[in-house]
């Protein structure tokens, strides 16, 4: 009996030994052969024996790769949403300015382009002020006006600014002519910041006559375009009848503007 | 046959620790192997044919993630371990969870003597 006991042992360890040996021999082979040879023993190692280990450990990578890709692209799409709106205001800035720039040629004095850096706080605006002032040859009277319309004149100076007094405030008065029938006008504002117009009761004006400056006030040269009839009460029995404008230029969407470099003919001295 | 595929289920475990977790823990520039554990564990329990086996298994799929130059140089180490181990348990029949330790612990070592060897000599 012991004798078998030693037989069933041996052969266990040769068992043992025999699969220990092929093992060790098959490391060597794989140690020892091409690189070619170990990239086709890693394949298939990857594609059968640890596919399943391998594709349970690629989808926990996954899940954790897309987490750091979901932040990221969040990161880039924000960057890029960046890009996009500055593309958008260059591009809005480039058309603006390809505008100024053909406007630039159409006037027979220098103008100067100024950037708006303020206005008058309170529900209406009545004045803004300019990045350009006496260092710039900037000086009291000078009109003020886009590419789409008026918008007023130069009522304070400084040394680096300026005030511009709109034609929105109450205290301005603009003299004006009809596009059309040449019939003359006074613009101005009311309390309440809407724009009116003054002209005889008799004069040719329909709502969506465009109305221009006529260069009698002494400031403003002839032809700057400022507004449009959109409303005219008829009184047959006043002397004046007035209508509604809707400047062409609205003052809150201001940003720059230009500034004409013409003296005023003539200044109405109010003060003492 | 239910042992069999308890040890590959572990085996599946382990691997995926290796690969997932592993990389995450470090105390002192040491990370654990969960691999050379189960390769330990499985030779002292079931005898060095188990844990050569084992041992094997586990360096295959340490060799695969390797350079591909190194390839086998892992599966060597840790098969000579697990028949090492498996043989150190059954002529010392039962071992204590210290020596167990020791054993795991000089395990470590000559996995790592025989794999620098193994590079070294596959380099050169």
């Amino acid at each position: 009996m012991k004798i078998f006991r030693y037989i069933a042992r041996i052969c266990r360890w040769a068992r043992g030994s025999a699969v220990f040996a092929a093992l060790i021999c098959f490391s060597l082979y794989m140690q020892f052969t091409q690189v070619k040879n170990k990239q086709n023993v890693a394949d298939f190692l990857f594609s059968s024996v640890f596919y399943l280990p391998q594709s349970a450990v690629s989808f926990v990578f996954r899940i954790g790769d897309l987490s750091k890709e979901n932040t990221l692209l969040k990161k880039e799409n924000a960057k890029l949403k960046l890009e996009v709106d500055l593309t958008k205001e260059y591009a809005i800035e480039n058309e603006r300015l390809k505008r100024l720039l053909f406007f630039e040629n159409q006037w027979d004095y220098p103008i100067f382009l100024t950037q708006i850096i303020g206005h008058n706080p309170g529900p209406y605006m009545t004045t803004v002020v300019v990045n350009s002032g006496t260092s710039d040859s900037i000086f009291y009277g000078m009109p003020v006006f886009t590419t789409n319309g008026l918008v007023g004149k130069v009522s304070k100076v400084f040394p680096s600014h300026s005030m511009v007094q709109l034609l929105s405030d109450p205290n301005s008065r603009t003299s004006v002519i009809s596009q059309r029938s040449r019939v003359l006008g006074m613009m101005f504002a009311r309390e309440n910041g809407e724009m009116q117009v003054q002209i005889s009761s008799y004069a040719d004006l329909v709502p969506g006559d465009t109305l221009v400056t006529s260069g009698l006030g002494g400031i403003y040269p002839k032809g700057i375009p400022v507004g449009v009839v959109t409303k005219l009460e008829k009184n047959n029995i006043e002397v004046l009848n007035s209508g509604n404008i809707e400047l062409l230029q609205h003052i809150e969407s201001l940003e720059e503007a230009f500034i004409i470099r013409k003296p005023a003919d003539w200044i109405v001295w109010t003060g003492n | 046959m239910i042992k069999f595929l308890a040890y590959a289920f572990l085996f599946f475990v382990a691997a995926i620790l290796q690969s997932v977790v592993v990389p995450h823990i470090e105390i002192m520039d040491a990370q654990p192997s969960f691999l050379l554990i189960l390769t330990v564990i499985t030779a002292l329990r079931q005898g060095s044919l188990a844990g050569c086996v084992m041992g094997f298994m586990s360096g295959l799929f340490c060799d695969v993630y390797a350079p591909v130059e190194w390839l086998g140089a892992f599966s060597f180490s840790y098969c000579i371990v697990g028949f090492a181990v498996g043989q150190i348990e059954e002529s010392f029949i039962n071992l204590d969870l210290f020596p167990k330790i020791i054993v795991l612990i000089l395990a470590d070592f000559l996995k790592d003597i025989i794999y620098c060897f193994s590079i070294g000599k596959t380099t050169a």
